[in-house]
């Protein structure tokens, strides 16, 4: 799986909680999931179990403790899928 | 050093809040035991979150650390209860932060500070728009200046921050907003 396709995954994943839609128009690396989007922070944990569901891998609590951005969710997803 | 959070009960709740793959990554067993042995598991889940929440702003500001999402780490316990207000404590590693909490038919609010005696001033309103001015009639009245002299700035890890004329005013307070509703919690005495 590229980085642009997980990505991609992550952009619709965190779409149904975003707040701040203009977050989405420049979606990359960078994106702070609670910053730039205006997630909730009781959501980032649905966010998180959508991520276990669409890559099929389990996020444990360290990585969780440091998933703020799309660019942090892409490196815990490609570490896992590689396990 | 103090933190506050709101929620408004309008908002669904999540859809996975029993679901415990999400209760195991929020809650430790023993605040999901007290969740779910209460009348009202929705309510309870909700105004736990919000003590960690809140406990998190203050322990965030307290060591100035940077944003981490450890909910787990933060553990919370309801002291005592009586048809006004809910007072709690959260522990995180080795510090305890002294939570108070109020529920209503629309929000759930808690406050947490570091000091056990510290007073608060803490105001809830239904209109996220006017929190910063609200803010800042406060502190025209505490500080004894004009309100348009104030601003907030965020410097360190999305920390707010008051500033007048330019000049860091040094004043420990908390805001938060959820739905249609915000709330502010402030240190009357620097702590």
């Amino acid at each position: 799986m590229t980085d642009k396709t997980i990505l991609e995954k992550i952009k619709a994943i965190v779409t149904p909680y975003v707040q701040r839609k203009e977050g989405l128009e420049d979606f990359d690396e960078k994106t702070d999931f609670l910053t730039d989007l205006k997630i909730n922070s009781a959501n980032l944990v649905d966010v998180i179990l959508d991520v276990e569901d669409e890559f099929n891998i389990e996020i444990d609590n360290t990585s969780m403790e440091g998933m703020l951005t799309a660019g942090d969710a892409k490196r815990i997803i490609l570490a896992k899928i590689e396990n | 050093m103090i933190g506050n959070d709101i929620i408004d009960l309008n908002i669904p709740i999540s859809p996975n809040w029993n679901n415990p793959r999400y209760l195991n990554k929020l809650y430790t067993p023993t605040e999901q035991f007290v969740i779910f042995n209460s009348d009202n598991p929705k309510i309870s889940l909700q105004l736990f979150w919000t003590l960690k929440e809140s406990a998190y702003k203050a322990h965030q500001r307290l060591f100035n650390l940077p944003r981490t999402y450890n909910p787990l780490d933060f553990q919370c316990k309801i002291i005592s209860e009586n048809k006004e207000k809910l007072h709690g404590i959260v522990r995180v590693n080795s510090y305890t932060y002294y939570t108070q909490s109020r529920i209503t038919s629309l929000t759930i609010h808690s406050s947490a500070t570091s000091k056990k005696t510290q007073s608060t001033s803490i105001k809830v309103f239904e209109d996220e728009n006017i929190l910063k001015d609200k803010l800042f009639s406060e502190y025209s009245l505490l500080l004894k200046e004009p309100k348009t002299n104030f601003r907030i700035k965020k410097k360190y890890h999305n920390i707010p921050e008051l500033f007048s004329n330019n000049i860091n005013t040094n004043q420990v307070f908390s805001l938060s907003h959820h739905g249609k509703f915000a709330a502010f919690a402030i240190a009357l005495m620097n702590c």
